[in-house]
């Protein structure tokens, strides 16, 4: 039976709930109705981009304190919006409950003063936010920086509720314009934040600066309308191959596109991990953690794992004897962390079954009713089927040398978790190379910093406009009208 | 009349010529007596492979299946699309062509341990020594993933495939003096690994009569490396691999020429084909055509002013959809026209199965007596009840194979139904409606947008998809 939710949208402050119909968000069981997108669409973009200046009266102090304030109301066991997000979002995530509401209860520690100054730091840097950074230079002119916030729209992902979040936060602190298009995966985290936003400040700069709405990916008539420079400067689209690609027929100069591509990850282990049982236990339970995390619908969840135990008889029996710690810990793992997933993939289950039949060249441990399963390939190569490779099924491939392991990246490759570290400054200057973009301590890949770079991109400083002022004194600066030479130093003339 | 174990047999072993000997009337049982044949051909398929194919040994062995006593019983049995590309694809890479044929042997009641493949250096040579020092006549399939499918089908097997033909597209088969001798027109190469090319030395046996009168449009074989290859470069293209991605240099040496072979096939098949229509024009033929080249020539000779190709009782067989163009409502009036002929045969089937499900004039394809259709719900998997209609994932055991295990369950998404006669006059099951991907199904229910930032198998496909879309433009 097909469970009916209501969702508004939330424009600029303002909570719309009337008219409300059904816009193509359907899934199995849950169909969710909101106001019609194509009569809103109209009032989502700002009416003129001097309309950000309300941001510029705040100091990044108060917008500090904002933040604090609505993390505090993002208290999952309070807050009724999220409670109801998060009923509705069980039914149309990948995620088991257990696992969804881990996520919501970590939005909150995000917003933590803190933790938001050092995403500030590390990504920008306060005074490009809160001024001009001036600098003298070598032609003796004075340059100045400053990072001005744009008009965006944000097409999120909804494997994890935490994109949300960081959105309204990356849209707070670049001082921003945020319209959040909600994926039909998790239509509801977005449109909770927001509304709690408004109960608590309606009229402030930054609730004012957030809008959220869904339609239908590929609505020409709501798309048309928005997706043009009039409207916005940027799109900031998290994975979706359908989605990105949407994007790109309304691309033009001013309309910039910050695209995080889908991406999967990796593991590489190596020989250290088989020295001694208790090593060998500790890699068991740091890769069935990155298996297992979030049910390994994140991108950088671990899926294929390079081990250098050796291609011999040894060095496979070194494998399974890891394959088998590492589902025993995969199954254990607590339920806030991973579950057996909700909905199995039903090739993937096929592909499980044929492999259980081909045991020359496999061995598969567990996978006996969709509760996860690491095979280990018996030839230095992956399964054919890696890129299904989901629902908390990992596969394990030995390999004899570390030239054998750059296999394991390519294009699309976002995380590598390695054992030991040591490992990790081996290979960060070769491996980026083929495409890897993050290294991380193996067991660290679902719990990463949301300070740095992603996707070898750096989204904060993208989401700005990085504006520049050149003062020049011809006493100092050579002037062209003058010597007509472009580049000569001071004291050259 | 009663059939006994024995009848059974021989019935299975020989559709066509147990049928010239006792009438077609076995063709059309009532569900109930048809329902019992087929189980009494089940059990001994069953009782046949369980000793004799590993694969199925170790399947029966972990599901705890011992006999057969119901025709639900095969159902954990069933082979996915997995399971005939179970192999790790680093065996073709590397040519152990060896370990490949030990990885075949577990699936066939042919013992292929004596045969020496240590000469094999490619696909090819692989496909045709199983070929040359076995009963077996190996396919392929297309191998969109990267991965073919190796499916070992006997010679025999591929006889009862073209006897289906003979016994329903050439008039009553009791009357019929075999071979043929009718000219096969085939506008592609005469040789190759697809299930396409597989038929073609039985269709000289029992239709052309002889290689002279058998017109392929190439002499030689479509090289399955070289296919392979050219899938393979696309996928690493797509994932940025292209340059660690390494072509054997035999294979390389002759990568642009086959490139440039592919280009032009479609055009040199057309030009083919419209040769033969003068030189055979006013005979009785038999062809395997797509839809879409069919309707091409069709039109154009319309235009020319050309009617009435061939000869009546000539037999179009088509298929394969109208890649790349629309075809109009009336496609299939403006063809008959054109060739003269009184039907267009097309039939449903798959590279794993022999059974053909025929198509009938009211658009339904029907179960022939020797295949046991299912069908299951695409989310659970589990058997749909087999009365009314149903619509679900197509699944079915094919009694014509007798050499390794015939239970499949397939990509395919049917409406059944059970119970209603047609109108054309057959009794028993058919498919009503089109036949769809289910996948193309489940992704439909699944609601579009939904966004992940992990590299999903689907978004992988349409990264893929994409990619071939462009090469077809720039090409």
């Amino acid at each position: 039976m097909t469970k009916v939710y209501n969702a508004g949208v939330a424009i600029r402050g303002r909570w719309i709930d009337d008219n409300l119909g059904s816009f193509g968000g359907r899934s199995a069981g849950v169909e969710f109705r909101s106001p019609d997108p194509r009569v809103i669409v109209g009032q989502l973009p700002l009416s003129t981009p001097d309309a950000l200046s309300d941001l510029y009266r705040l100091s990044m102090d108060e917008i500090l304190d904002y933040l604090e304030r609505l993390g505090e109301r993002l208290d999952l066991r309070r807050n009724a919006y999220l409670q109801e997000a998060l009923e509705a979002s069980c039914l149309t995530s990948p995620l088991t409950e257990t696992v969804q509401a881990a996520a919501y209860e970590s939005l909150a520690p995000i917003f933590n003063r803190e933790i938001v100054s050092e995403m500030i730091d590390t990504s920008i840097g306060l005074g490009y936010l809160e001024g001009w950074v001036d600098r003298k230079m070598f032609d003796g002119r004075t340059l100045s920086v400053r990072a001005f916030g744009s008009r965006a729209l944000h097409i999120i992902a909804g494997n994890g509720a935490l994109i949300a979040a960081l959105t309204v936060i990356r849209n707070a602190i670049t001082r921003s314009d945020a319209i959040i298009k909600s994926p039909s995966n998790d239509p509801f985290t977005a449109l909770a934040i927001a509304r709690t936003m408004i109960e608590m400040a309606p009229d402030h700069p930054i609730t004012r600066h957030i809008s959220v709405a869904y339609w239908k990916g590929g609505d020409q008539a709501v798309e048309e309308q928005l997706y043009n420079p009039r409207s916005l400067e940027k799109i900031v689209a998290w994975g979706g191959f359908a989605s990105i690609k949407h994007v790109t027929r309304y691309l033009q100069p001013g309309l910039q596109l910050i695209s995080m591509d889908p991406k999967r990850s990796v593991s590489i282990i190596g020989p250290e991990a088989f020295a001694s049982e208790a090593a060998l236990r500790d890699v068991a339970i740091r890769l069935a953690t990155d298996v297992g995390a979030a049910n390994q619908e994140a991108c950088a969840s671990a899926r294929v794992v390079y081990a250098l135990s050796g291609t011999d008889d040894a060095g496979l029996a070194k494998l399974q004897h890891l394959a088998r710690e590492t589902y025993r810990e995969l199954v254990a793992l607590p339920d806030d962390v991973s579950t057996p997933c909700r909905e199995m993939d039903s090739e993937l289950r096929d592909c499980l079954e044929a492999t259980k039949l081909s045991d020359d060249w496999y061995t598969v441990v567990g996978g006996e009713k969709d509760e996860g399963a690491v095979i280990v390939s018996h030839l230095p190569s992956p399964v054919d089927f890696a890129p299904r490779l989901g629902k908390r099924i990992a596969n394990l491939v030995p390999v004899d040398s570390m030239d054998e392991v750059i296999a394991a990246v390519d294009s699309y490759t976002q995380t590598v978790g390695i054992y030991p570290d040591s490992l990790m400054y081996e290979l960060r200057d070769r491996l980026p190379l083929f495409g890897a973009q993050r290294f991380t301590s193996l067991g660290y890949a679902c719990n990463p910093s949301f300070s740095g770079p992603w996707d070898a991109l750096e989204p904060l400083r993208e989401m700005c406009r990085w504006v520049i002022l050149e003062d020049c004194d011809p006493a100092k600066t050579p002037p062209m009208w003058e010597a007509g030479v472009m580049f000569r130093t001071t004291e050259a003339a | 009349m009663d059939m006994g174990e024995a009848e059974v047999a021989d019935f299975l072993d020989g559709p066509l010529h147990f049928c010239r000997k006792n009438g077609l009337d076995w063709l059309t049982l009532g569900r109930a007596d048809l329902e019992r044949l087929q189980l009494i051909g089940l059990r001994q398929r069953f009782e046949q492979c369980r000793e004799s194919v590993p694969v199925l040994k170790r399947l029966a062995d972990n599901q705890g299946i011992r006999e057969i006593s119901r025709l639900e019983d095969a159902l954990p049995l069933l082979y996915t699309s997995q399971t005939y590309k179970s192999y790790p694809s680093a065996l073709v890479d590397q040519h152990r062509f060896d370990q490949l044929t030990k990885w075949l042997d577990k699936l066939t009641m042919h013992d292929l341990s004596k045969v020496d493949v240590s000469g094999c250096q490619s696909i090819d040579s692989w496909m045709t020594t199983i070929k040359r020092e076995t009963p077996l006549l190996m396919i392929h399939t297309s191998g969109t993933s990267g991965t073919m499918s190796f499916v070992p089908s006997t010679k025999r097997e591929w006889e009862k495939f073209v006897e289906q033909f003979v016994l329903w597209l050439f008039g009553d088969p009791a009357e019929l003096t075999l071979p043929l001798d009718v000219d096969c027109i085939y506008p592609y190469y005469r040789d190759g690994g697809w299930s396409h090319a597989a038929a073609n030395d039985c269709l000289v046996k029992l239709v052309a009569g002889n290689e002279e009168r058998f017109h392929a449009a190439y002499p030689g074989r479509l090289s399955s490396d070289l296919l392979l290859m050219g899938i393979r470069h696309q996928i690493a293209t797509a994932k940025g691999e292209v340059s660690t991605f390494r072509l054997s240099p035999e294979v390389a040496a002759r990568r642009e020429e086959f490139e440039a072979q592919q280009r032009a096939m479609p055009d040199n098949a057309r030009a083919f084909f419209e040769t033969l229509c003068d030189e055979l024009s006013g005979r009785r033929v038999f062809t395997q055509v797509t839809t879409s080249m069919l309707f091409k020539i069709a039109q154009e000779g319309l235009k020319g002013g050309k009617q009435g190709i061939f000869s009546p009782d000539s037999v179009i067989v088509s298929g394969g959809g109208a890649k790349g163009i629309a075809l109009p409502p009336d496609w299939e009036e403006t063809v008959k026209t054109f060739f003269g002929v009184r039907e267009i045969a097309m039939f449903f089937g798959m590279s794993e199965m022999i059974a053909l499900y025929r198509r009938c004039e009211h658009g339904h394809y029907h179960a022939p007596a020797w295949s046991i259709p299912y069908v299951l719900d695409i989310e659970s998997g589990k058997p749909l009840p087999r009365e009314g209609r149903q619509s679900g994932r197509f699944a079915c055991y094919d009694l014509l194979i007798d050499s390794r295990w015939g239970g499949f369950i397939s990509g395919d998404y049917v409406t059944m139904d059970w119970e209603t006669s047609c109108a054309c006059g057959r009794t028993g099951p058919h498919i009503v409606d089109g036949i769809r991907r289910v996948a193309d199904v489940q992704k439909e229910g699944a609601g579009e947008d939904k966004i992940s930032c992990a590299l999903t198998p689907d978004a992988y496909e349409d990264a893929l998809d994409f990619l071939n879309a462009a090469e077809t433009l720039g090409g």
